[in-house]
């Protein structure tokens, strides 16, 4: 950080230093007098040529910045695939039959948890950013959701004491975690097209 | 304005259970009876808000969530239960939202 600050003070001073050897050049040579160059035509100049340095770089700066954002929650929305692929694997685990005892129970609560806080990420980026939260539509992924996480912790029953795997469960789980899946993948899609 | 809380951790239990009674311990049924239902009708009956600390428990089946907020929702319309019930949680706005969302869409089972 000090080498910067040296290396910046340098810079200004050389380049202070090459504008009176211009302006002491200019003067002296001719290039250029005050009676063929108004003021005006020096602002317009000067305001020209700082427009020409600085759109592109903001613009660079923009297009930088949406491409972090992006690959951001792309990156997000893939850690979240990974904990629902998780959960589908502990169950995938499971034979019909089997009773499901409270250290699984935990484990999935455990996992909801982290999807939700991994929409409450998601949800604070597209909030705070200027990137186009309506074109994503995170309201349809979270739908899809809440109806995995109802199906999964609630209409199957999976939490009540007397809960057997069963192939009922098993195929309407498998339906709901598909149609979740497939929104995660178009909305990874949408990120993309952005 | 507030007048009463219920914080679940706390009060009732950091592992909510299933739907009924029947299912097994801290249901959502249980929870409705013991807590939620008495101090909604409270709240009701003085026209104040009940807070419900949502934070500091394993996570939330779904079953729960249908037993206590659903049926109350089923009970006494969306629109009252939110009106009344306010709810806090600095662990995660997500699941906050889900219970909204059941209060909103009851399950009627």
């Amino acid at each position: 950080m000090r080498v910067m600050n040296v290396l910046g003070k340098i810079i200004f001073i050389v380049i202070f230093l090459v504008g009176i050897l211009v302006g002491i050049f200019v003067s002296n040579f001719g290039i250029i007098t005050r009676d063929n160059i108004t003021i005006s035509q020096i602002i317009t100049w000067l305001i020209t040529v700082g427009i020409a340095i600085s759109i592109p770089s903001y613009i660079n700066k923009i297009v930088d910045n949406n491409k972090n954002i992006k690959l951001f929650l792309i990156k997000e929305i893939e850690s979240i695939r990974e904990i629902v692929s998780c959960i589908e694997k502990d169950l995938s685990n499971l034979e019909i039959g089997d009773k499901v005892d409270s250290r699984f129970q935990k484990k999935i609560l455990y996992n909801i948890n982290k999807i939700d806080l991994g929409f409450d990420v998601l949800s604070n980026q597209l909030d705070n950013n200027s990137i186009k939260s309506d074109l994503i539509q995170i309201e349809k992924l979270k739908k899809k959701y809440f109806s995995y996480y109802t199906y999964l912790t609630g209409a199957s029953n999976i939490f009540s004491d007397t809960f057997l795997i069963n192939e009922l469960f098993l195929k309407e789980n498998l339906n709901q975690f598909s149609a979740f899946e497939l929104e995660i993948k178009l909305f990874i899609l949408k990120i993309y097209n952005l | 304005m507030i007048i009463d809380e219920i914080n679940i951790a706390n009060d009732f239990s950091d592992t909510p259970g299933a739907r009924y009674k029947k299912d097994g311990p801290f249901s959502g049924e249980e929870f409705l009876e013991k807590h939620l239902r008495p101090k909604f009708i409270n709240g009701l009956k003085e026209n104040g808000e009940i807070l419900i600390v949502l934070d500091n428990v394993w996570g939330y089946p779904s079953s729960f969530v249908s037993g206590s907020f659903g049926k109350l929702s089923i009970e006494y319309s969306s629109e009252t239960v939110l009106k009344h019930l306010k709810f806090k949680s600095i662990d995660s706005r997500t699941r906050l939202e889900k219970i909204i969302y059941e209060i909103n869409n009851p399950t009627r089972k």
